[in-house]
């Protein structure tokens, strides 16, 4: 379903502009973007309340002029200039990642056609790039293999071109939901499941040789027990999306599992681990 | 040799929130630049200030690429956490409905002071104070030049 959202430009002064940002943060207002004479803020439709806003203006009226016109747009794929213009990357000489427009030259054992729609995974990220690294080393021949918060679902693909048996990826962004669909589609993978929504959604009944998380470092460390659970005796989970000087906060986490760190790998700032269960 | 500066993008973010969703994502999106590339990184680099609202300052490059400076989040915001109040007052100037202390006041001063223009932390103080004073928010206790 197409998200409507409800743009307010707000013309004012700074001050009023900071109060102003610090009351709709608390309100469900995310983010801000700060114009020449105020700032612009916005919400999905269903969470707008013009009787909170309007009270909201009111109380500061005092301070000074507060102009607020409003507007509603429909969510599209914002990201599409950066999308038109990105380039094809090649990893380790073994794969190359590229959008379905791309003309290419040279061939590479893997290829991974990635149309991205504002969803996360191009290899152009570090984090991505040392996730298909690290899968490029690793055995997934007759493996099951999850993909949490699969994003574009390039891994998801990458491990079914490197011969994994069942792939099941996970999202709890539809946009990434729609498009990892796309792109399984594009590679004419069919050993892919993809599920819209949290780990939680993922069923406890069977276990997985191999876990992939690209997140972030507060969303793994919450889905941490979650992995080690769904993780066969002597199965790998490889995890990025953090930052190096996020590591020692990430190893104090699996201290109490029986897991042991057989790889680490930074590229830039970011940093991927590959852990492996004990049997 | 430095890349040349095509622009710049402010915007004000939650911390570990980022995401495509309007304002950011028209924002990045119309110049060029990958939303998503913005939204991990931010993350990444804001996640033990989770949901409170940061300041964040992009420069863009003229080849697409661009970094990004975080500032302290804005004072009202503090003030809001500190008062630990919803809202503010329904009408600053007559009513007050909720107090912040000199101390508290003080620690908010300290934590603006590399993005404030003020020499000591008393001038930050007072700047402080004044937006307290503007949310409605009373200031209580003896301020520290109030011998």
């Amino acid at each position: 379903m197409q998200r409507v959202y409800k743009v307010l430009s707000f013309f004012c002064d700074q001050i009023i502009t900071d109060i102003l940002i610090a009351e709709l943060s608390n309100i469900g207002f995310d983010s801000f973007l700060i114009t020449e004479n105020g700032f612009e803020a916005s919400i999905s439709l269903e969470h707008f309340d013009q009787k909170i806003l309007d009270e909201l203006i009111d109380s500061y009226s005092s301070l000074g002029s507060i102009t607020c016109r409003s507007n509603q747009i429909r969510e599209k794929n914002w990201n599409v200039e950066w999308e038109k213009n990105f380039q094809p990357i090649v990893i380790e000489d073994q794969c190359i990642v590229r959008a379905a427009f791309h003309k290419i030259k040279n061939k590479y054992p893997i290829e991974l056609i990635i149309n991205p729609k504002m969803s996360f995974g191009t290899g152009h990220h570090e984090t991505t790039y040392l996730m298909i690294q690290n899968q490029l080393n690793t055995d997934h021949e007759h493996k099951r293999v999850l993909d949490a918060g699969c994003g574009t679902g390039i891994l998801s693909v990458l491990a079914e071109k490197l011969g994994a048996e069942k792939i099941i990826g996970f999202d709890m962004d539809h946009w990434a939901y729609e498009n990892s669909l796309e792109n399984i589609n594009l590679n004419s993978c069919h050993r892919i499941e993809i599920v819209e929504g949290k780990i939680e959604k993922i069923s406890g009944q069977h276990t997985f040789d191999l876990i992939l998380a690209n997140i972030n470092l507060n969303v793994i460390i919450e889905d941490l027990n979650s992995y080690y659970k769904l993780l066969s005796p002597g199965g790998i989970l490889i995890l990025s999306g953090f930052l190096v000087s996020d590591l020692n906060t990430l190893l104090n986490c699996i201290e109490d599992l029986n897991i042991s760190l057989i790889e680490q790998n930074s590229r830039n700032k970011w940093m991927s681990v590959c852990l492996k269960k004990d049997k | 040799m430095a890349k040349e500066i095509s622009g710049y993008l402010k915007l004000q973010i939650r911390g570990g929130q980022a995401n495509p969703s309007p304002p950011v994502g028209p924002a990045l999106g119309s110049k060029g630049l990958n939303i998503m590339e913005f939204c991990k990184q931010f993350n990444a680099r804001t996640q033990d200030k989770m949901g409170q609202v940061l300041p964040v300052v992009i420069s863009i490059y003229s080849d697409k690429s661009f970094d990004f400076v975080i500032k302290t989040p804005p004072a009202s915001v503090l003030l809001l956490e500190a008062s630990k109040l919803k809202k503010g007052s329904a009408e600053p100037n007559r009513l007050k409905v909720g107090s912040v202390t000199w101390d508290q006041v003080r620690s908010i001063a300290e934590i603006k002071m590399p993005d404030l223009n003020a020499p000591k932390v008393e001038s930050a103080m007072k700047m402080v104070a004044g937006t307290a004073r503007s949310m409605g928010l009373k200031v209580t206790g003896r301020a520290p030049w109030d011998k």
